[in-house]
């Protein structure tokens, strides 16, 4: 009697179900039709088929959705996912990009395919055919790595300072409130880097950033901690060096965990050009081009890269701070 | 039972402990910043020949001089710290600075004349010391927006 009474209601659990996912489809939204207003320029076509298979779906204005991509609830997740590619990288719009932006994206998609962070696993394991296979990754690191040797240095400057330095009037702002801020120059130098977009770069921390590397408690930094990288175009001198020619940027990541909660707690500001001309139009813009990355591929050193890397022989740094401050 | 709650107490800690000290190096190797004291950073260089990458720091009188070679004024201190260069382990096409290599000082002798000396490393081979002297007064301070 008791199963029979199970068995009754089965036909009514499914009704419901059924009933419930109708329901679910009047709510169910729609991609944002947006145009294409250029694509990649110059790009080898093997190169273009392998972004076209495995990114275009979430990074451009040419989505080619699967049936049950397009039914809630499924359809509600993919657009959300959509929405929030597009605004960190856009295929179809890679025209609005300067040439160093182009470039530094093409870097930062090898980056997160050679980690295997994109295509996100849980998109590749519903659609196979994004899968990346070595081959794949290789080409896109080929072309990579060719974007680099077109450049070309810039000659060193000789006699005078070539570069006229303008003064801003006012100390320029990012659109999420983090103000240029010329102190860095007072702050310990925690790093150098080069990247193959021609760049110097140099990384300084004030003094909790500089406590919490000393410490190694960077998981997750304080608030209160501040990074400012200055980045400048390179310039060959003739005995071989590779020196910081003009400068380019500042950039600024500003620790406080409840002020940028969308950015795992750090604030990003980026001051381009003799005129320091703040990034972004919005404050969401380190949402949109910042956070991706550094959550990508800087998870284990608290999302800042440029962390000093642990290989230096501790006895021999101990040995020369011994015999510097006798 | 008051015996296993012992033994597992003490691991924990010697856990806890070994845990805490691996974080802060890993075979014996740490990470390193260099401390300038009261020395300025003034510009950074690297080399792909050589795959080392280095900083400059100086007092005002050193920054002076840099800027204008014929200011050879007071106790001019300059130091160049050198580095191994190495693969960016976090991003792909990025080289930063890895091993410390060297630190050299210049610095205003008591007759004025500027002196070399190499405080941890060694003086590059094939290189003299006037070469040294020269490659370190031939940097420009970096500039920046004012």
């Amino acid at each position: 009697m008791k199963y029979v009474k199970q068995i009754r209601l089965i036909p009514t659990t499914l009704l419901c179900i059924v009933t419930g996912f109708i329901v679910l489809q009047f709510f169910n939204g729609t991609v944002e039709q947006k145009p294409v207003t250029g694509h990649m320029r110059n790009v080898p076509r093997q190169v273009e088929l392998i972004l076209e298979r495995s990114c275009f779906n979430c990074h451009s204005n040419e989505q080619q959705l699967s049936f049950v991509d397009k039914i809630a609830p499924v359809s509600w997740i993919v657009n959300k996912d959509i929405k929030r590619a597009r605004e960190v990288m856009n295929f179809s719009e890679w025209d609005k990009l300067s040439d160093a932006e182009q470039k530094g994206k093409f870097y930062a998609i090898y980056n997160m395919i050679n980690v295997g962070k994109m295509p996100l696993p849980s998109y590749a394991l519903t659609h196979p055919g994004s899968k990346l296979s070595p081959v794949d990754v290789a080409t896109i690191k080929q072309y990579a790595l060719s974007l680099s040797a077109k450049d070309s240095f810039i000659p060193a400057h000789h006699g005078p300072e070539q570069v006229k330095e303008t003064s801003p009037t006012n100390t320029p702002v990012s659109p999420n409130g983090i103000r240029y801020n010329a102190d860095f120059k007072n702050w310990k130098v925690i790093g150098m880097s080069t990247l193959i977009d021609n760049t110097v770069r140099v990384i300084y921390g004030n003094d909790i950033a500089v406590r919490a590397i000393e410490e190694e408690s960077f998981h997750p930094w304080p608030d209160g901690s501040a990074v400012a990288k200055a980045v400048f175009k390179q310039t060959r001198k003739p005995n071989g060096d590779i020196v910081p020619g003009d400068f380019v940027n500042m950039q600024y990541m500003v620790k406080d965990g409840k002020t940028y909660t969308d950015t795992e707690g750090w604030g990003f500001a980026k001051f381009n050009g003799q005129e320091l001309k703040p990034t972004g139009k919005t404050a969401l813009f380190a949402q949109q081009s910042c956070i991706s990355c550094h959550r990508q591929l800087a998870e284990p050193t608290g999302y800042l890269f440029n962390v000093p890397p642990k290989v230096n022989s501790k006895k021999l740094i101990e040995h020369y701070l011994k015999t510097v401050t006798k | 039972m008051k015996n296993i709650l012992s033994m597992l107490l003490l691991s924990s800690l010697i856990f806890a402990a070994c845990s805490k000290g691996a974080q802060l190096e890993d075979n014996g190797k740490i990470r390193f910043m260099f401390e300038p004291g009261k020395l300025q950073f003034i510009s950074s260089s690297f080399n792909p020949d050589r795959q080392t990458m280095s900083a400059l720091y100086g007092n005002r009188e050193g920054l002076s001089l840099l800027e204008e070679p014929t200011n050879n004024q007071g106790q001019v201190s300059l130091k160049l710290v050198t580095y191994k260069m190495q693969e960016d382990p976090q991003y792909f096409g990025s080289k930063v600075n890895g091993e410390l290599l060297r630190v050299e000082a210049v610095k205003s002798g008591k007759d004025g004349k500027l002196q070399y000396t190499t405080e941890y490393g060694e003086i590059p081979p094939h290189d003299s010391i006037t070469q040294r002297i020269a490659d370190i007064l031939d940097t420009d301070p970096l500039k920046f927006p004012q």
